[in-house]
């Protein structure tokens, strides 16, 4: 596993970096012979210098003698002549002005001749031919930041001569590091302003507001771990961004602001202690096990580094073993915890392992670019992998606050449901609580009722039967007493409640008058559907109902003469509206006939009382001849009133 | 010989119950009691195969002498003497125990044939018992075995009882005989007696009453 993760980071650094080199080559450098220190003018494109020849001198002009061969870049950093004061050193290399083929006639004077540099030296002179053009400086005091900036200088036509032309440069430094000079390209000036515009945007302009972005967000995070003092991943990335945004400082002043050998040993061991602290960062960020036991490795690896650092140079010996001390441990760590961010494969995970992957490959690619060991992308990349980040660092933050803002408002919207459903359930409750009430109230009155109804009148009616059946009561006296019972039977039924099902309240009506009924030697034909619920039938319309009921079977019973009732209901339309309608037909003689059409008007009382019942319920009651034989009662009730 | 215990207040009910059952030959009363606590030493004792019990005794109700009955001779067969048969009563003494009623505002001649009915495994049923029935069945749960859960045959035969129709009409529909149905009814009841009852133990031992354990 940690193979394969070493492998896959080093490919995406490699790719990262071929991606970049690839895009910012300038095109038109052409490839340099590197042991000739000649350089063949062209007249359309710039000519890198391949090699040049140096020495160490003090001399005010270009020496002649004691000059040694070495290929471009040149850095010489274990050359003897580093104490001596002043440190100074020449380096020149010639310029050939004929233009090969049939363009010779147009001659270097015909287009304007300049020399680029990627870096230089603090202090640099350039001579033409002995003469000097240009120096960078204009007290000797001045320690212009010319390290990391391109240079540009414009060689007068008039110092130029046909054929070989010397070129001298002349360079000090205050430091007691290195000196040399960078990649150097010289051709017509059109074509080197394209190469030094280039560098200038990518060593300089672009870390410059790479930096200012950087400084905006190092910002927020001290702020933000102020707020939040116990968040330490807050708190070693605001560190990590001070510490960065402070290194890259030195692109905004033009002299160091403080001696610069001291300004140098911050530089270089800025970065010691950058890199220890993103592994803390790193660390926490990745929620890697025994990070304390992490944050001393790395505190202490920087530290090492650091300490080494000061000695050797202390001791004038290069500092380069203090940097390849902390490659080898960068790498290690960076294994481990690459481990982490598979482990626990968040996207923001494996976004921060790549980019402190290629933080660490940009620390080692300045590093071989300042030590000349290779060009990579000829610009520092370091200065612009603190942004990046940070910029994973948002990218995370930004996916918690998401998620954060979407837990508040699904917790919202799963609160406002639950007070919704609550709501409803409260006011479900209270209406079923106050239907209850008004049930509970009905009820009682009903059973205060049904009770008064059996255990006086009931048990009266019936003592005063049975003793009056098996007395010497009169058949009237007797028909009277079962009538009454009759009568309180259907009072009794009317208070059962039934929801309003017709179709039970008719059931009903039969169970109760089916013995009368055979006791007369009657029968039923009993022919009932299924029909919708009455709402409005409560316990007074119930009543009505049966006593409608009641005053026809007792009418068939007694005029008839017929012995069969056949009893219909149905679910009936009268004008559209629905209804249901109850037929009681009996197979007797029928209503007089003679009476023809007018069969409906009043006669009697009993009849005037279902009339006046019927128009109480808003039902339609008719009371006719049936076609073959008996009478007919119909008594429509309509479904909705 | 069916052996009836009568539990009834009223003298003059009384009277004419067992003036009704008198000089029968398949039928006699063994026993009458005029209040619940009449009724407990003559339930102990058994040797009986009807009660017929009222429900308004002055010391108490006839539910309690229903219960009581059903529990120490599960055999005998439990009728009801009500008035009008108040369906709240009636269907709170099938829960008990009951099977069957007589109506006291009725011609009470009749009720050796009620007897006769019940004894043989038959029931009468209201309307709206039926429905009640319905409604307090139908709904069967999980935990319901075959002796509560209704059949579909039980419940149409409900149904067709809820609408009014007589046993013998059901039957005609049904190609049974009247007999069958009013078994049907009679099952019905058991059923209903057994699901209360089952409803009174899970509301008693949720309460903490009584342990299941």
């Amino acid at each position: 596993m940690p193979r394969l993760l070493a492998r896959l980071s080093a490919f995406l650094v490699g790719i990262g970096f071929w991606i970049v080199a690839s895009a910012v080559l300038p095109p038109a450098v052409q490839a340099a012979q590197p042991a000739s220190a000649v350089v063949h003018l062209s007249d359309k494109a710039a000519v890198s210098v391949p090699a040049g020849d140096y020495l160490y001198s003090d001399a005010q002009q270009p020496p002649t003698e004691g000059w040694q061969r070495a290929s471009v870049p040149l850095l010489d950093l274990y050359a003897a002549p580093r104490n001596p004061q002043p440190r100074v050193m020449w380096v020149r290399f010639y310029l050939d002005t004929d233009l090969p083929g049939p363009s010779r006639a147009a001659s270097a004077s015909a287009v304007p001749i300049a020399w680029t540099a990627a870096y230089m030296s603090e202090r640099f002179r350039f001579f033409i031919n002995g003469r000097e053009v240009f120096r960078n400086y204009a007290d000797p005091a001045d320690l212009p930041m010319s390290t990391f900036k391109p240079q540009l200088v414009g060689l007068p036509a008039a110092l130029i001569r046909p054929g070989r032309n010397e070129i001298a440069i002349r360079l000090e430094s205050a430091k007691i590091y290195t000196l040399g000079v960078s990649r150097m390209e010289i051709g017509p000036e059109t074509a080197i302003r394209k190469i030094y515009n280039w560098r200038y945007i990518t060593q300089f302009q672009g870390v410059l507001v790479s930096n200012s972005m950087l400084g905006i967000l190092a910002l927020f995070a001290i702020l933000l771990w102020l707020r939040r003092r116990q968040d330490t991943t807050l708190g070693w990335l605001a560190l990590l961004g001070s510490l960065w945004f402070i290194r890259n400082l030195r692109y905004y002043y033009e002299a160091p602001p403080v001696p610069i050998d001291l300004y140098w040993h911050v530089q270089i061991n800025i970065i010691f202690a950058m890199m220890a602290v993103f592994y803390c960062f790193a660390a926490r960020f990745l929620d890697i096990r025994n990070r304390q036991l992490w944050t001393i490795v790395s505190l202490g690896i920087a530290a090492t580094a650091i300490v080494s650092q000061l000695v050797l140079t202390s001791l004038g010996v290069g500092d380069v073993f203090s940097h390849l001390l902390v490659i080898p441990l960068s790498i290690a760590i960076l294994v481990v915890f690459g481990r982490a961010a598979l482990v626990n494969r968040k996207p923001e995970n494996i976004a921060m392992f790549t980019a402190g992957a290629m933080g660490i490959a940009s620390a080692i690619h300045d590093f071989g670019l300042g030590m000349k060991a290779w060009q990579g992308v000829h610009f520092a990349l370091l200065p612009y992998a603190g942004v990046m980040i940070f910029l994973v660092f948002a990218f995370a933050l930004g996916r918690r606050l998401i998620d954060a803002l979407g837990t508040v408002e699904n917790l919202n919207v799963i609160l406002e449901e639950r007070v919704a459903v609550a709501s409803a359930e409260l006011e479900r409750n209270q209406k079923q609580i106050r239907e209850l009430e008004v049930a509970v109230a009905l009820e009682q009155e009903r059973e205060r009722i049904m009770r008064e109804m059996h255990d006086s009148v009931g048990a009266n009616l019936i003592s005063a039967l049975a003793v009056a059946e098996h007395g010497d009561a009169s058949r009237r006296t007797v028909a009277t007493l079962k009538r009454s019972l009759t009568d309180l039977r259907i009072a009794v039924d009317s208070l059962e409640q039934v929801d309003g099902d017709i179709t039970l309240l008719l059931a009903s009506f039969r169970y109760r008058m089916e013995p009368e009924l055979r006791a007369a030697g009657w029968r039923f034909d009993w022919r009932v559907e299924n029909v919708p619920a009455l709402e409005w039938l409560d316990s007074a319309n119930a009543l009505h109902v049966l006593r409608i009921l009641q005053e026809a079977l007792s009418n068939a019973l007694t005029h008839s003469g017929g012995n069969v009732i056949t009893f219909t209901s149905r679910l009936s339309f009268r004008e559209g509206r629905p209804g249901v309608e109850i037929i009681l037909a009996d197979n007797g003689a029928g209503l007089d006939r003679s009476l023809g059409a007018d069969v409906a008007r009043p006669r009697g009382k009993g009849h005037h009382n279902m009339m006046v019942r019927a128009k109480a319920l808003g039902a339609q009651l008719t009371i006719v001849n049936a076609k073959e034989d008996g009478t007919q009662v119909s008594l429509w009730l309509p479904l909705f009133r | 010989m069916i052996r009836i215990i009568i539990v009834e207040d009223d003298p003059v009910t009384l009277g004419r119950i067992e003036h009704s059952l008198v000089g029968l030959e398949d039928m006699t009363v063994v026993g009458t009691a005029a209040n619940v606590a009449q009724s407990h030493p003559l339930i102990a004792a058994g040797g009986y195969d009807v009660l017929l019990c009222d429900l308004g005794l002055p010391d108490g109700s006839g539910i309690d002498v229903i219960r009581a009955s059903s529990i120490a001779n599960p055999e005998a067969d439990i009728i009801v003497i009500t008035v009008f048969a108040e369906q709240a009563k009636v269907l709170n003494s099938i829960k008990a125990g009951a099977r069957g009623y007589l109506l006291k505002d009725e011609n009470l001649d009749g009720c050796s044939e009620r007897i006769r009915e019940v004894r043989a495994g038959g029931s009468p049923i209201s309307p709206i018992i039926a429905r009640q029935l319905l409604r307090q069945l139908a709904p069967a749960t999980a935990s319901d075995g075959p002796e509560v859960a209704l059949t579909p045959r039980e419940t149409e035969v409900l149904n067709m009882l809820a609408r009014g129709f007589s046993y013998g009409e059901i039957a005609d529909m049904l190609h049974l005989s009247a007999q069958t149905i009013a078994t049907h009814v009679k099952n019905l009841y058991r059923k209903l007696e057994v699901r209360s009852r089952s409803e009174a133990v899970f509301e008693a031992s949720s309460r903490g009453i009584i342990s299941l354990y």
